[in-house]
């Protein structure tokens, strides 16, 4: 595998969509390619960073509150 | 609305409020990933909030619909975005443009070509110390809505590409397009909110 190779596979990898077989030549070629290895690295990170951010965002208690009564509310109907 | 199955009524008692009410608690446990993808998409709270209880309303009158044991989650993603998809399409068209480099390795170039000795850096070092991590929720904010939905599907809710496509009723194959597309234009949004001006490429060129 060469370096365009892996890149195509990078984001597939990164999401864990791999076969195991591609999954195997992906990671060897990252364990020999430091600047391949960077870039995956930084991909990880990114996917990691906008979970994280986006995470931090609840519900609103009203919102939750509405969603309880829903049954009974819309029984009632 | 009347309910009138043996199963509901073995479960109604005299005066009971309950009556098969276990049969969508499932369904809230889902309620903060609604709305905090719902806030990413209408990119304002009042809206987010509209978009979940018209989601909820229509998981309700439609459970019956919903085969128990599958995934409720995707059920509600998939409610959730068609109904986002109408409310869109009632509205004038927004000309959204997508600023997209042309490979994956946006901000490791440009970083790259800063001179910063990468291979002694950590993804952290690299990204959240460099102060990208404020800004990713605006970032992805400003993505097209097509781009937007796949990223917050499979980066934010964990979703399988094959989950993804059967959600958004879309190819597979335009799943990891859009989401290639969107986390390219994501990185080149962050590199700029950094304060940092692209560095020139050095090959391929089509960094403007």
């Amino acid at each position: 595998m060469n370096c365009n190779e892996c890149g195509d596979q990078l984001n597939a990898f990164v999401d864990r969509e791999l076969t195991a077989g591609e999954l195997g030549e992906v990671q060897r070629h990252l364990d020999d390619c430091p600047p391949c290895l960077q870039i995956f690295e930084l991909q990880a990170g990114l996917k990691r960073l906008v979970r994280k951010e986006c995470c931090q965002d609840e519900a609103p208690a009203r919102l939750r509150a509405w969603v309880r009564k829903l049954p009974t509310e819309e029984r009632r109907v | 609305m009347t309910p009138a199955t043996g199963t509901e009524d073995r479960n109604r008692t005299a005066g009971s409020r309950v009556e098969q009410n276990d049969d969508f608690t499932v369904f809230e446990r889902h309620l903060d990933a609604l709305y905090r993808s719902a806030l990413r998409l209408t990119r304002k709270p009042e809206d987010a909030e509209d978009l979940v209880q018209e989601t909820y309303l229509r998981a309700f009158r439609y459970r019956k619909r919903f085969t128990p044991g599958t995934n409720e989650k995707a059920w509600l993603f998939t409610i959730m975005t068609n109904v986002f998809r109408n409310k869109l399409r009632q509205r004038p068209p927004i000309q959204e443009s997508i600023d997209e480099p042309s490979n994956d390795a946006y901000i490791y170039q440009q970083l790259e070509r800063e001179g910063l000795p990468l291979h002694l850096m950590t993804p952290e070092q690299l990204i959240v110390e460099r102060g990208f991590g404020n800004e990713v929720r605006r970032a992805l904010e400003e993505l097209p809505v097509p781009m937007r939905m796949v990223v917050i599907l499979v980066d934010v809710e964990d979703f399988s590409y094959k989950e993804v496509a059967k959600i958004l009723g879309i190819k597979i194959g335009t799943v990891m397009s859009r989401l290639h597309r969107g986390r390219r234009s994501l990185q080149k949004k962050l590199w700029e909110y950094s304060g940092r001006q692209p560095q020139a490429a050095a090959i391929g060129g089509g960094v403007s």
